[in-house]
């Protein structure tokens, strides 16, 4: 296993007026290249996990390991550990603060101890995958429009080449088009780097879209953990904790009721755009046998 | 990094001195802090100090929370005492220490000294304890109110404190945010010598600073939608009330504060 968590307990401001239990008893075992998705209500601890796998947050009990060493074990390799785990927090694009794009995007590798070479070379390519292009590579970061920003901010992550990629509501408050373009490279990414990504996302649509595996949070506890089909067809215990399955389900659910013969285990439009098509020219080619 | 700031924080709670109009407290602890900075007898210090012990015993707050608030200070208090007693040139030596003399006279200075910071400490600590920030605006508002004549504007100086103080704790988690992504991106806050920390700065101070104009920018335009005009009579929410708590509370102080300064004077 690439990252496990063993037996996870994070209590916040312990031995205070404010104390306040974060995390429960959370295992979790995450294998290389796999695609996870995770959901939960505000504050079911999703950004408070997601903070223990490279380190930020040291659990009050219970080992966090990656390829099977303690990351707290020292200092070191709590260092190499955040490099081979790339966090990138909500709304990253307030992390931006060089002269220009490809300085801000190098801060990660430079930190490394690279040299400014292959500190460039990476730069360069991270660049290239969130698809910003050369002549942006000297603008100021905040001239960029708002997806571009966000974009930029992953790729300052990504310059680290991380073995894991977190990303915390990468399309939270972008517009349709910036989301679907996040979406896409996020795809294209696992695709072509083959790194493990695991995204926190309020968005079914997104998560039935991008994951294979979804891990549903609720109260600092995981509650559910299982393929997308798995989870969402526990439409009842979802809701339970104030959460739904996509809603083309929804749609698809209904047509059943009506006397459709659809599947219910659809979570994506394009699927259920396919079935109902092909219903659409059965019925037709069916009642035109019949004239 | 540690942002744990505990002076000049409230503490909500009930209490008697919770209740009082922020006025009174106002203006009790600032004339307490100013008498006993001029006093400089043994008896008036014992006085002061028994009358902070009861008000922080009427306060309800626990004593281990104010004195955590107190940590910083409490290193400026040690410092102030050992320059005094080794600094100070007497005749009557006390103590004989190899080349250090310890006189009477520096004893007694480093005492006074002593007593009379801890003393100022705990009751601007106390103001700041049982009264909320917004309180306090108010009643700095109230008594800048007279000023207005000569062109002081009170109300603003309070909008503009109130607003500082309601962003703290905002920038604070921002700060908080900014620091751990930050640390994602590997950098590396805590080794190095002067220069490098202080460059380490760089990355979490600007995206800071541009938050925090953005989020000054965005609070002028709602309060501007929102038709807010300063200085134009503006009624209030919570009104301060005198009471008769407040007058009894006043008449208690007075008496207190006049047995302190005929203390210094008698003995």
């Amino acid at each position: 296993m690439q990252l496990q968590l063993d037996g996870v307990n994070y209590v916040y401001s312990e031995g205070t007026a404010f104390e306040k239990k974060a995390l429960g008893n959370i295992n979790l075992n995450i294998g290389k290249g796999e695609f996870v998705a995770i959901i939960g209500h505000t504050g079911s601890g999703k950004s408070t996990l997601i903070q223990h796998f490279n380190g930020l947050i040291k659990p009050t009990s219970g080992k966090v390991l990656f390829e099977g060493a303690d990351i707290h074990e020292n200092k070191k390799l709590l260092k190499t550990t955040r490099q081979k785990i790339g966090l990138v927090f909500q709304y990253p694009e307030a992390q931006l603060f060089e002269i220009t794009v490809f300085k801000d995007v190098a801060f990660g590798p430079l930190n490394m101890g690279l040299s400014k070479e292959e500190a460039d070379v990476r730069t360069r390519n991270a660049l290239e995958i969130v698809g910003i292009n050369e002549c942006d590579f000297e603008k100021s970061p905040f001239e960029l429009s708002g997806g571009q920003k966000r974009r930029a901010a992953i790729a300052g992550v990504l310059a680290m080449n991380p073995e894991i990629l977190v990303l915390d509501e990468p399309t939270a408050g972008l517009d349709p088009r910036g989301r679907d373009e996040i979406l896409f490279k996020i795809k294209e990414m696992r695709d072509k780097l083959n790194i493990t990504i695991i995204l926190v996302s309020h968005s079914m649509e997104d998560v039935a879209k991008l994951a294979d595996r979804v891990i549903v949070m609720s109260d600092g506890h995981i509650v559910m953990d299982g393929t997308v089909k798995e989870v969402f067809r526990e439409v009842g215990a979802l809701s339970k904790i104030g959460l739904a399955a996509p809603k083309i389900s929804y749609l698809m659910k209904a047509l059943k009721e009506k006397g459709f013969d659809v599947p219910i285990d659809i979570y994506t439009p394009n699927e259920a755009a396919d079935i109902i098509y092909n219903l659409l020219t059965r019925q037709k080619s069916k009642s035109g046998g019949a004239k | 990094m540690n942002f744990n700031i505990t002076i000049g924080q409230y503490y909500p709670t009930d209490s008697i001195l919770h209740r009082l109009d922020p006025r009174v407290k106002l203006a009790a602890s600032l004339s307490f802090i100013i008498i006993v900075c001029l006093i400089d007898n043994g008896f008036g210090y014992a006085i002061s100090a028994a009358f902070i012990a009861a008000a922080v015993w009427a306060s309800n707050v626990p004593v281990k929370l104010m004195l955590r608030g107190m940590k910083s200070i409490f290193f400026f208090i040690v410092f102030t005492f050992t320059v005094n007693i080794f600094l100070i040139p007497g005749g009557n030596i006390l103590f004989n220490l190899g080349p250090v003399k310890i006189s009477a006279e520096a004893l007694n200075t480093a005492l006074l000294m002593t007593a009379r910071l801890s003393i100022m400490i705990f009751a601007s600590s106390l103001l700041t304890l049982t009264s909320s920030p917004i309180q306090l605006t108010d009643a700095i508002e109230y008594y800048l109110a007279p000023f207005k004549k000569i062109g002081v504007p009170s109300h603003q100086i309070a909008m503009m404190m109130t607003i500082t103080l309601r962003f703290i704790p905002t920038l604070i988690d921002e700060l908080d945010k900014i620091v751990r992504a930050q640390k994602a991106r590997g950098a590396d806050l805590d080794t190095g010598g002067a220069f490098k920390k202080a460059k380490a700065l760089i990355p979490i101070l600007v995206p800071l600073f541009l938050s925090s104009f953005r989020r000054a920018d965005e609070l002028a335009t709602a309060m501007e939608a929102r038709c807010y005009r300063g200085d134009i009579e503006r009624t209030k929410m919570k009104q301060m009330k005198f009471g008769m708590q407040d007058l009894y509370a006043g008449i208690i102080f007075i008496c207190i504060c006049s047995c302190i300064i005929m203390a210094n004077f008698i003995f």
